[in-house]
């Protein structure tokens, strides 16, 4: 009996560390915004020498990132046939609306996540881009997302979506009228899943809209036209207390759609340019936007049940469904992160602020994160009391979680990444410019 | 239609200012007189930007910066050029040595004491894009839209050392000196005061939010205008540090893209208007004066007594030129 409690026991504990442990990283920054359960087995440190277990090159330019189910790892990429202006780190202005310099091979990979190996890779289409982008985006920057069975994947220069089966082959396909976002900088905006549902939010400075396709054949079931001009950013389905919602930032409104596509609440205010993504924590839903050249670069902590117009009239700083709102602290392109009671917001100019995730009092302000780091663009993750900030010079800043910013490692990688890693397993699996990283401890498997 | 927005703090000055321009200056009288322009001369390009020092002339065309002998005013020479890898945003001519902001190059010392051959001293990569540089004495301030203000020891031309930064919230645009005052701007709004007489690390004295989208920044003694969003906006700086904000001018297309300062008159290029000529004399009432139509949008302007040197072009760094007008 006592034999059969301590089994009982070894194997609840089991149980237990295999379930702490982050299994899939199906989407965008994972099932959790960034935060990946605590585990020991996961890297602090590692650089091209040391915890890399595996380097597998990719050809092409994509920053979509990684996702992971099970051995597979899936990302996408824009094989170009000619030589393409390489991306230059940092912001910038006139350098943008850079023409293809060649016709391009869209391409779906699934790499093998034990082995790094390319299990296979699939050709959606070859063709010139009929748009423009900005010379730091790439025509594959839209994250695929997954549900165990199929990955979906969307590719708004050309405007494919995708539907494959875990052996590469089409399960279906759609198109798209693909249209130039405003200023011509591409897409980026990624997919959403949702049961039996494929969100796509395609807005440009024709005909904006948002659709919800079925999964399992690409049949549209609804489709509602936007007032919005180009975003970036990756609609949140958000199940809180009251309801489930799609969340949707834009320039000209944050707004809120049912299930069924029905308009729910909107929200003004927001940034010229809108790329983070939002995301809940604390029955609060987190919506930022940030283009520095811009006036308005705001935060916003909204909580569930809102109705019709919540925009914060003169003067107000919150409002019955708005708990917080911040002016400036929205980013550009990072997405924030809420790590236990925190909320940190990694300026895409290399400084790091923390605010409380409930009130949006200020903990500490602008930290320089490095006097000789470039730009941040991949957004922060965070796991055993730390976060990790991603520079595109390839630096890996490791600051310590908490109420006082202290820096406790750097880890770096030879190339530009722009992607955000996905975290799981006990490993780190990290696109560069080129190629893709696994990293783990040393003598994991 | 012209429109002026009055600051009501403004008015004292204004009237200090205008009484000491009606005793001292002869620019009040270009109202009554305003001065048109001929053009006498062209300078091929390609062409962006222009500065003036004494006979000399320093024209920047895309990655090119090309000294000029402005001796016979109306018929330049080119004497040499130095070419950057990156795109010139601006220069600061200190003596025979010119400053150019170069983009991802970042900042770059070229000693141009032999006019035929130009050649680098030293130079400095920054963070982000450099897009203009400004001197207090063997210091550089860099406009850089990464980090905002890059402070540079240039004591050592030959090897500039990075000392610190000041971030700027919005992109830096542009920055400008005088004496030991610096004035650096961002977009979309802000106007940032520095005293490089102050010891410890530089701050601001004094930031606020000005002009909508500031481009540039122009100082001379007691003013500065700031250029862009369509407007002009001018400050004086009759304390300078404590700027106080005095008349928004939009020029009558809405499009000034660039500004020079000359005593109390401001020569603006303008994208549709060509050349736009404002009379600060009597800053209370500021005056349109008779400019110049360009048959091309113009992108700089540099002045002297006599001559108005505007680079226009249509689009592209690797084309334009520059008019040389004459005030007659």
């Amino acid at each position: 009996m006592r034999r059969a409690a301590l089994l009982t026991c070894g194997l609840l504990l089991a149980i237990s560390g295999i379930s702490a442990q982050q299994a899939q990283w199906p989407q965008f920054r994972g099932p959790n915004a960034g935060v990946i359960p605590d585990d020991p087995a996961l890297p602090d440190t590692w650089s091209e020498t040391q915890n890399i277990v595996w380097k597998t090159p990719i050809p092409g330019l994509g920053w979509s990132s990684p996702i992971v189910w099970d051995d597979h790892i899936f990302l996408t990429t824009a094989i170009s046939d000619a030589n393409e202006k390489p991306p230059a780190p940092g912001l910038y202005d006139e350098h943008d609306h850079v023409k293809a310099a060649g016709p391009q091979r869209w391409v779906v990979y699934d790499v093998e996540f034990n082995t790094g190996r390319i299990r296979w890779q699939r050709e959606l289409k070859h063709g010139l881009p009929p748009l423009l982008r900005h010379v730091k985006n790439s025509y594959a920057s839209e994250t695929a997302v997954t549900d165990g069975e199929r990955v979906y994947v969307y590719f708004g220069t050309i405007g494919l979506i995708t539907a494959l089966d875990f052996k590469g082959n089409v399960v279906w396909s759609k198109e798209i009228t693909p249209l130039n976002t405003q200023v011509e900088l591409g897409t980026g905006s990624s997919p959403a899943l949702y049961k039996d549902r494929l969100i796509v939010v395609h807005d440009n400075a024709t005909q904006s809209e948002i659709m919800a396709l079925d999964k399992t054949t690409g049949k549209e079931i609804w489709r509602i036209d936007r007032d919005e001009t180009g975003n970036w950013s990756t609609p949140l389905v958000w199940e809180n207390d009251v309801r489930t919602e799609i969340i949707t930032t834009g320039t000209r409104r944050v707004r809120s759609y049912d299930l069924d596509g029905k308009l729910l609440w909107e929200l003004r205010g927001m940034s010229s340019l809108t790329i983070p993504s939002p995301f809940s924590k604390f029955g609060l839903v987190y919506i930022s936007s940030g283009y520095p050249g811009g006036e308005l670069r705001p935060v916003y902590a909204v909580r569930p049940g809102a109705r019709g117009d919540i925009s914060l009239k003169e003067g107000e700083t919150s409002n019955e469904y708005i708990a917080w709102h911040q002016p400036f602290l929205g980013t550009y392109n990072t997405s924030a992160l809420v790590y236990g009671n925190y909320y940190y917001t990694l300026l895409d100019r290399g400084f790091l602020m923390c605010h409380d995730a409930r009130t949006g009092k200020q903990i500490y302000g602008r930290q320089r994160i490095s006097p000789e780091s470039g730009g941040y663009t991949a957004s922060p993750w965070a796991y055993n009391g730390r976060i990790f900030l991603l520079s595109e010079d390839g630096d890996t800043f490791v600051v310590q979680a908490g109420p006082e910013y202290k820096i406790i490692g750097k880890n770096t990688l030879d190339q530009m990444p722009l992607a955000t890693p996905a975290v799981l397993r006990g490993s780190i699996i990290m696109r560069t410019q080129s190629n893709l990283y696994r990293i783990a401890r040393q003598g994991r498997p | 239609m012209n429109s002026f927005i009055m600051n009501r703090r403004w008015m004292p000055r204004l009237l200090t200012l205008a009484a000491l321009a009606i005793t001292t200056m002869p620019g009040a009288l270009f109202a009554q007189a305003p001065p048109a322009y001929t053009m006498v001369g062209r300078i091929p390009g390609p062409a962006n930007l222009i500065e003036i020092d004494g006979s000399r002339g320093y024209l920047v065309g895309g990655k090119t910066l090309t000294v000029l002998d402005l001796s016979n005013p109306a018929a330049p020479q080119k004497l040499g050029s130095y070419s950057f890898p990156e795109k010139i945003w601006g220069i600061r001519v200190v003596g025979q040595t010119v400053y150019c902001a170069a983009d991802f190059y970042g900042l770059g010392i070229v000693d141009v004491s032999n006019p035929k051959s130009p050649s680098l001293r030293g130079s400095i990569k920054l963070p982000g894009q450099a897009k203009n540089v400004a001197l207090v004495g063997t210091t550089a301030l860099v406009a850089d839209h990464m980090s905002g203000l890059d402070i540079i020891d240039v004591s050592n031309a030959a090897k500039p050392i990075k000392k610190e930064s000041f971030f700027l919230e919005g992109y830096a645009r542009d920055v400008a000196s005088i004496g030991s005052m610096a004035y650096a701007i961002d977009a979309p709004a802000g106007l940032y005061t520095f005293d490089l007489s102050k010891q410890g690390p530089v701050e601001p004295v004094a930031s606020e939010q000005s002009a909508r989208a500031p481009a540039s920044i122009e100082l001379s003694k007691g003013l500065a205008v700031l250029v862009g969003g369509g407007m002009l906006q001018v400050y004086d700086l009759s304390k300078p540090m404590a700027p106080v904000k005095g008349p928004t001018l939009k020029t009558p297309s809405g499009q000034p893209v660039r500004a020079t300062l000359l005593g109390s008159r401001v020569f603006v290029a303008d994208r549709r208007d060509g050349l736009q000529v404002v009379d600060l004399s009597t800053p209370s009432a500021p005056s349109f004066l008779p400019g110049f139509k360009s048959p091309q949008p113009a992108r700089d302007v540099a002045a002297t007594d006599q001559y108005v040197y505007l680079v226009v072009g249509a689009a592209g760094e690797d084309e334009g030129e520059v008019l040389v007008l004459k005030r007659s």
